[in-house]
């Protein structure tokens, strides 16, 4: 009888994997027509599960939020990496590098955000607030002559606005007011285009979460979830601004997990994604789990950022922030194991995507006992260094302030540069960029009186030094 | 009569008022009285709960993080599914304290699906205490973490996401969900901590709190921050995390759910006691203090005690299967948790015990095991070595074994719990077992007041 149930077991489960099959190839099917080839770092084909398989849902699961399934665990595969170590890239080595001491080359009244530097090195893309208001404007600033133009103005701050170099144009989530009662002020998040000036701008979408709004690396498609349905990306051609929602569904990839049920049940985070700057692949994370998606076959993996020390930690390490390396190789990430803000301390973790080789580090000193907080983290082209905003005290009027730090990612060591100023203490997430030809680092260096931004310039021991 | 010396003697008593006089005004009993209202400045915040640079004030309209729980920001877990914007029309803002500002506190500072909800009442104690103190001192009080973090919205947003029928009073609503449930219970009875001499003994106390440590807290820079022993939070894994002075968050949950993890949804293993009362944890953290409810009374007694370690000396550290006639020797490490010492001068102190079982009331031991040295309040505990050998013979069954402190002067002998009202620790024995059903190891400990 036992053998029969055993037979009868194993039959189940191979129907179950054919239907996983069906429903992987049915949900990521056609994701993407025009994706291009993968890339040969990419070692995760879907494994054969060896627990014994679910059974499949026995109604189909339902459309849109509330999108926490009840089901138990759908056995998505766990992401397989080569087995020995790739030698690192030949890099510079960081000593032979000079840091600039920082210039303050522009200061605001109200907080100044940085989005990222465009390509040719000279421009910067940043926010600036505008005080007494909730709006702030989206700029393009010569870190070399001073210019500013203001391509937009916006509500709210809703994610970093992106650079579109085909249309050299900006996009950008903005508020709108929805509801006014009393002093209940609710808002919708709508999604607009500026060509130049606030003028001249368009809005795209009605309704696009700034939080995860991503353009393709080739820049042709904005990607980004709406909030009426945080499981289905929506894809819009910049160019004939047309809107599809991709067959993408996370509702089958938002599984419970065990011994995290009282955390996950009623929480729907939303999902972020970051494209591999080749296209190959697509990181996708939230609060409870982080994929990897090859836009070529449609295959998603999991992995996991960390140990779970239950008694140390709410959840398991996830992330806040992810950043692909320019070459592919690596993910970096912000990672707290803190279930909601504020967060008791924030670390980096360094993915190697070819190796699975993963380093949790913590740049920054305890402002308290535990308490430490990677904020920002910016690659340089050369993916072998990662500068990162790691807190190293609290002021005597409670703000924090960060040193900068540079990370060997292939030893897995840091140091602080610049140890006697402080940085940072705004928006976590737009104080820290690298320009495309390595050789500045802008970073917020604000006081509690004014947003300022800095310029560091980074260049090879005994080059002769410019002016930001 | 001398006049000479009558005339200096005048003059000492003028010079003596003179000076006496001020102190005498400064002197003058207070009454405390807990205030309703707390006014806070409010700032954008950063995920760390710091104050975001430039120093920026929350204005209406405003929707970052530190403005209000439903926020829209990157690198934050703002409620992806709606933002709303900063609920006051002012900055300072002023708001009751307990239908608004703890109700929005509590959940930023403890998990409340994690944590025991007797940990989260006395969360919401040290919390409110901790407002009273700089509200008395003075202080322009944030929405930071340099305070106490206070983000509108923080209770409508605890999942799943509800907003109460009457925002001005949302407890009174019937449409809470279960977190919010747990968060107005905690802070529903309206208790402070005070802490002081006569007649000042009424003013709120400094309250410091923090999230874990192991083993030991550590002294803060008041005389009821003194590092104690805290033996539950013994796990490998804990990490130091926070200052260390006062409560601890997570040792807090250990205690009341008698368990070496504080998360609800974990079991690391029994500890050999648990405090079912956010009184007892107070006691435990903050040396010497007192609870007082809204109106300035105080409910906890003058003498009081807490049991950290019990060890029964049978393999699992459970209480063993006893039989009348029998011989059980055990020891208790017993924390003095009164605002005062426990001296051998003139005074005696013993750990002793009744035995309790339905039906056949409740019988006082004699086995009493007396201190031999003073014991001061706080730190260190004093650990009783006892020999249970005088059980009931009741018949089968489950017996309740209630430990409790007995003071003896030449006036009496006095239990801490008939004569004071601190809870006596009640544990369940089987007696000359076996017994039908698992009785769990601690059975109710009542506050007899």
């Amino acid at each position: 009888m036992k053998r029969l149930l055993s037979i009868a077991g194993g039959v189940l489960g191979l129907l179950a994997l054919g239907a996983l099959a069906v429903i992987l190839a049915f949900t990521f099917g056609g994701l993407r027509a025009d994706v291009k080839p993968a890339s040969q770092a990419f070692q995760s084909p879907i494994e054969t599960p060896t627990q014994p398989p679910y059974p499949p849902p026995a109604t189909p699961i339902p459309p849109g939020p509330p999108a926490m399934p009840t089901v138990a665990p759908t056995p998505i595969p766990r992401c397989t990496f080569a087995a020995r170590s790739a030698p690192a890239e030949p890099a510079t080595p960081l000593e032979t590098y000079h840091f600039s001491d920082p210039q303050v080359v522009l200061t605001h009244t109200g907080a100044v955000g940085i989005a990222s530097w465009l390509p040719d090195s000279q421009h910067l893309f940043i926010t600036q607030d505008i005080p007494n208001t909730n709006r702030n404007s989206i700029d393009i600033f010569n870190v070399r002559t001073g210019e500013l133009i203001t391509y937009a103005e916006r509500v709210g701050n809703g994610g970093k606005p992106i650079w579109l170099p085909a249309l050299r144009a900006i996009a950008y989530v903005t508020l709108v007011e929805e509801e006014h009662h009393e002093q209940r002020i609710s808002y919708r998040p709508e999604l607009w285009v500026s060509y130049g000036n606030s003028q001249q701008v368009e809005r795209l979408a009605l309704d696009a979460l700034g939080l995860s709004l991503v353009a393709e690396p080739d820049g042709k498609h904005l990607w980004y979830f709406s909030r009426s349905d945080l499981n289905r990306l929506q894809q819009l051609n910049v160019e004939t601004r047309t809107i599809q929602p991709a067959p993408l569904d996370l509702t089958s990839l938002r599984y419970l997990k065990p011994g995290l049920e009282w955390a996950m049940r009623d929480r729907s985070p939303t999902f972020r994604m970051v494209w591999q700057p080749d296209g190959s692949q697509i990181a996708l994370y939230s609060q409870f789990w982080t994929f990897l998606l090859d836009t070529q076959t449609n295959q998603v993996c999991e992995f996991d950022l960390g140990e779970y020390i239950s008694e140390a930690m709410d959840i398991p390490p996830w992330a806040l922030e992810t950043q692909w390396s320019p070459n592919g190789r690596y993910l970096a990430f912000i990672t707290t194991g803190t279930l909601s803000v504020p967060f008791r301390r924030t670390e980096l973790t360094i993915l190697d995507m070819e190796t699975g080789e993963r380093r949790t580090l913590s740049p920054g000193l305890d402002i308290a006992p535990g308490r430490h907080y990677v904020t920002d983290m910016a690659w340089a082209p050369d993916s072998r260094y990662l500068a990162v905003l790691g807190t190293v005290r609290i002021t005597e009027t409670g703000s924090e302030k960060e040193g900068i730090f540079i990370v060997d990612v292939d030893q897995g060591e840091f140091h602080q540069i610049l140890s006697n100023y402080d940085f940072g203490g705004g928006l976590w997430g737009s104080q820290l960029a690298w320009d495309p030809s390595g050789s500045q680092l802008a970073v917020n260096c604000p006081t509690p009186e004014e947003g300022r931004l800095c310029i560091i310039l980074v260049r090879p021991k005994g080059a002769q030094e410019e002016q930001p | 009569m001398n006049p000479t010396k009558s005339f200096g003697a005048l003059f000492l008593l003028f010079i003596t008022l003179s000076i006496s006089a001020p102190q005498a005004i400064a002197r003058a009993p207070l009454s405390y009285s807990s205030p309703s209202q707390i006014s806070v400045r409010m700032y954008w915040l950063t995920a760390s709960g710091a104050r975001r640079e430039p120093y920026t004030l929350c204005a209406s309209g405003h929707t970052q993080w530190g403005c209000t729980a439903f926020c829209n920001e990157p690198g934050y877990p703002c409620e992806g599914s709606q933002t709303l914007a900063y609920p006051y029309t002012t900055n300072p803002v002023n708001i009751q304290i307990e239908t608004d500002y703890l109700l929005d506190v509590v959940p930023k500072e403890v998990s409340v699906e994690a944590f025991h909800p007797t940990a989260i009442q006395a969360q919401a104690i040290a919390a409110r205490s901790y407002a009273y103190w700089h509200i008395n001192q003075g202080s322009t009080i944030n929405n930071s973490a340099q305070f106490q973090v206070f983000v509108p919205h923080a209770f409508e947003a605890l999942p799943p996401t509800t907003f109460p029928d009457n925002p001005s009073n949302p407890c009174t609503n019937s449409n809470l969900n279960a977190d919010q449930h747990i968060v107005c219970n905690a802070v529903a009875p309206r208790y402070y901590i005070a802490y002081g001499t006569y007649s000042n003994d009424d003013l709120p106390a400094f309250t410091e709190y923090f999230a874990d440590i192991r083993n030991r807290t550590v002294s803060g820079g008041q005389p009821y921050l003194i590092a104690v022993d805290d033996p539950i939070s013994s796990h490998p894994d804990i990490g130091n995390d926070g200052h260390g002075h006062g409560l601890s968050q997570k040792g807090a949950s250990r205690w009341a759910r008698g368990d070496l993890s504080y998360n609800l949804n974990w079991d690391f293993g029994a500890w050999s006691g648990r405090w079912e009362r956010a009184e007892q944890i107070l006691v435990h953290y903050y040396t010497g203090i007192h609870i007082r409810d809204g109106s300035g009374t105080r409910l906890t007694p003058l003498y009081r005690w807490n049991p950290l370690r019990i060890t029964w000396n049978t393999p699992d550290n459970r209480p063993p299967i006893m039989y009348h006639g029998g011989s059980y020797p055990m020891a208790i490490q017993v924390q003095n948790t009164s605002p005062y010492d426990w001296p051998i001068n003139g005074q005696f102190w013993a750990l002793s015990y009744h035995w309790a079982k339905a039906g056949f009331g409740e019988t006082a031991s004699d086995n009493r095991v007396w201190t031999t040295v003073d014991v001061p309040k706080g730190d260190p505990p004093y650990t009783f070595s006892l020999t249970i050998n005088d059980i009931p013979n009741w018949g089968p069954g489950a017996y309740t074994l209630k430990f409790d402190m007995l003071l003896f002067t030449y006036g009496g002998t006095y239990w801490f719990s008939t004569t004071y009202g601190w809870p006596t620790y009640n544990v369940s024995i089987c007696v000359d077992g076996p017994c039908k059903v698992f009785i769990p190891i601690v059975l109710n400990t009542t506050m007899a007041h």
